[in-house]
């Protein structure tokens, strides 16, 4: 160990240094107390050994002044001393001193006291060592923290949750929230939410929103409904999520074109229609999103009918659950009280604060008073779950509004184009050719061509194409239920040993004022049917018997379609269906 | 007792070649002082007498040299109370315990 002797007397520095040479230790040497100064910034000793009376400067103001320099090491001071009176010993210990040794040194006794130093330092110097070993690791964890909370916010934020008309209120517990909240625009207009709580808080919970908000944002922006959004987001949950972790949520759909609210509720509690006069509870009909396999899942959605400036209410369980100091939960009760007392103050002075999007900081207004209804009742109890309340105002004319800001929707124009696909046999095995279809309409028009109903066109003339022409199937035999079951296993023999054939697609756009007409060209290579035989027989169908297995392909077609023509072979099927971008 | 044996053989078997050097800057050192304490009690310097008597003291005691230490203690603790009274009697007592501290270090060690 580096030990400084600090002594004006220079046989007084030669005893000492020979002594403690001689246990191993390596002396430097300061005459006074300002030259010590010096020696221990240049040197850094482990250890010093501090004369009181010196001149220039004395061993108190030195002590002072190294003890006032030492950072966050420990470096023991002994003072040597000859003096025995109390005073002078304590006066050691105000400034810093950490032991003496009095005149005539004891061997012994120094090579003790300087072990014992040692010992404590080293134990100091280890704890502070680790000390700061725990305070970069936490910086550094909570700066990583902060980056991946910010990709993660990016990556579930590229919607329009910040927009004028949605109030949000969230607290997770740590830094990462098992709650989610998406909202974006359609391009055809109107909102979609989705307001979710996972099992579970914190990093945990929170990965599984990446999935939910990818799926949600890039559907939405192909124009899907909410109930093909629940059902992709239900499908890839039960696929990614481990057992027991799901996502309670409400997916809301704000229509404005019909002044419809579409909801489906998966296990959110707390979601409401705020009518202005009355209160509807938008019930939850279904379990949580990612328990359900795809074929048990239900996507039927609930449709209650808005106003403009009408508000939604999503919160998660959290509040409902949050406790007060004595272990008493908000519950649904006080949650329906706030609701209710809105309603009473509107109805006493006239139709005021109806919460339009302006009133956002309004201290009245319904967020406002739920929130602090709610800090009233838990004062300062930490909650054990994230807390999270959305309050949405439908004011049509914002959202509208809204939709037209968005660049990414922009207004394709009906444009003149046709495009062509020809499938063989061992491709129709492994394609489906709708999904290519409508990305392909996509890209050229935008989003402007509503998909649902051309869809359910497309599909059943593919499926007429595949199962009469090329695989020569007789739907007859599937007008009993049997015959159903028949009909589909013949249909997975027969496309398992299919060796040739082919079935051509044709597209074609029209123009016209505000959309076009598409002409549609199914062709196959299968042997055709009696044309007027099938359609009379599913003119038959329709008028008698609608319950039947089969058949409905055709009128469903015909009944979406301006026109439908078969060839006199009926392996070709011409079809005109008109669209608009209203 | 001038001089305690014991201690001045226990310095001269850890100091070794060093132990040389040690005598002789205690007695040039030692000389230096006493001409200094001399002066300070001259002209009546408290503090400087006080400061002196005491680095001697310890070095001293330190070698060993125990008469010359307890002197120097008693004209330190004098000054201490602010007193020169005695001071050129115990100046003696000082010096010629050194001399003669000196005179058996140089012949014995």
């Amino acid at each position: 160990m580096k030990i400084l002797i600090v002594d004006d007397d220079k046989t007084n520095r030669l005893v000492l240094s020979a002594y403690l040479k001689k246990d191993g230790h390596t002396i430097v040497a300061a005459q006074n107390g300002t030259e010590a100064i010096e020696v221990f910034q240049a040197e850094e000793p482990a250890l010093i050994l501090m004369d009181v009376m010196m001149p220039v400067m004395d061993g108190y103001e030195a002590t002072k002044k190294i003890k006032s320099m030492m950072t966050d090491k420990f470096i023991p001071i002994i003072f040597l001393t000859a003096m025995t009176d109390e005073k002078s010993l304590s006066r050691c210990v105000e400034v810093g001193g950490d032991d003496f040794l009095t005149k005539p040194y004891n061997r012994t006794l120094l090579k003790a006291k300087i072990d014992a130093l040692q010992r404590v330092s080293r134990l100091y110097n280890t704890v502070n060592e680790q000390k700061h070993k725990l305070i970069i690791h936490k910086e550094n964890e909570k700066k990583e923290q902060e980056v991946a909370r910010k990709v993660f916010d990016s990556i579930l934020n590229p919607g329009c949750l910040s927009s004028e008309n949605i109030q949000l209120h969230l607290s997770p517990m740590s830094l990462f929230n098992g709650d989610v909240v998406l909202a974006a625009v359609k391009p055809t207009g109107g909102l979609h939410i989705l307001f979710g709580d996972f099992t579970g808080h914190g990093l945990a919970a929170s990965l599984g929103a990446l999935p939910v908000s990818d799926i949600f944002y890039s559907m939405t922006a192909k124009g899907y409904s909410i109930n093909d959004v629940a059902r992709e987001v239900n499908r890839k949950l039960k696929l990614q999520l481990p057992t027991g972790m799901f996502l309670a949520a409400c997916l809301v759909e704000i229509d404005t074109i019909n002044n419809m609210l579409k909801y489906w509720n998966g296990a959110i509690p707390g979601a409401f229609l705020h009518k202005g006069d009355s209160v509807v509870e938008l019930k939850s009909q279904n379990l949580p999103l990612g328990i359900l396999g795809d074929s048990g899942f239900s996507d039927k959605v609930e449709i209650v009918e808005l106003h403009d400036n009408d508000r939604i209410i999503l919160s998660t369980d959290g509040i409902l659950e949050a406790e007060n100091s004595s272990g008493e939960m908000f519950g649904l009760k006080r949650f329906n009280d706030c609701l209710n007392f809105d309603i009473k103050s509107e109805t006493e002075s006239g139709i005021k604060n109806v919460g339009t999007a302006s009133d956002k900081e309004d201290e009245s207004s319904l967020f406002q008073h739920i929130l602090d209804t709610l800090d009233e009742f838990t004062q300062e109890q930490a909650q054990t779950d994230d807390v999270t309340l959305g309050v949405i105002t439908c004011d049509i004319d914002y959202i509208n509004q809204l939709a037209s800001q968005k660049g990414g929707y922009k207004k394709f124009v009906p444009t003149h184009w046709q495009f062509d696909l020809h499938f063989f046999y061992d491709s129709i095995k492994s394609i489906d050719p709708i999904p290519l279809i409508n990305q392909i309409m996509c890209e050229i028009q935008g989003h402007q061509i509503q998909q649902d109903k051309l869809s359910m066109v497309l599909t059943e003339l593919f499926c007429n194409s595949l199962d009469h022409g090329l695989l020569g199937l007789d739907s007859n035999i599937k007008a009993t239920p049997e015959g159903f079951m028949q009909f589909y296993s013949d249909k997975e023999s027969r496309m398992n040993e299919l060796e040739s054939g082919f079935i051509h697609i044709s597209v074609s756009n029209e123009p016209t004022e505000t959309g076009g007409d598409l002409t549609i060209i199914f062709e196959d290579s299968g042997k055709g049917f009696n044309v007027k035989k099938i359609q009379q027989k599913n003119l038959q169908i329709d008028t008698c018997n609608p319950i039947s297995f089969s058949g409905r392909g055709i009128s469903l077609i015909t009944n979406y379609c301006n026109s439908v023509t078969y060839n006199e072979l009926g392996n070709r099927v011409e079809c005109v269906y008109s669209w608009s971008n209203e | 007792m001038i001089i305690d044996i014991d201690v001045i053989n226990e310095l001269k078997e850890i100091m070794e070649d060093d132990f040389d050097e040690l005598i002789s800057i205690f007695i040039s050192d030692g000389q230096v002082q006493i001409d200094n304490l001399k002066k300070a009690i001259d002209s009546s310097n408290v503090d400087d007498a006080r400061r002196i008597a005491h680095t001697l003291k310890g070095s001293s005691a330190n070698l060993g040299v125990l008469d010359l230490s307890e002197t120097c203690k008693q004209l330190e603790h004098k000054a201490a109370e602010g007193s020169l009274e005695n001071a050129n009697e115990l100046l003696e007592k000082i010096i010629s315990f050194f001399n003669e501290t000196k005179k058996i270090l140089e012949n014995n060690f």
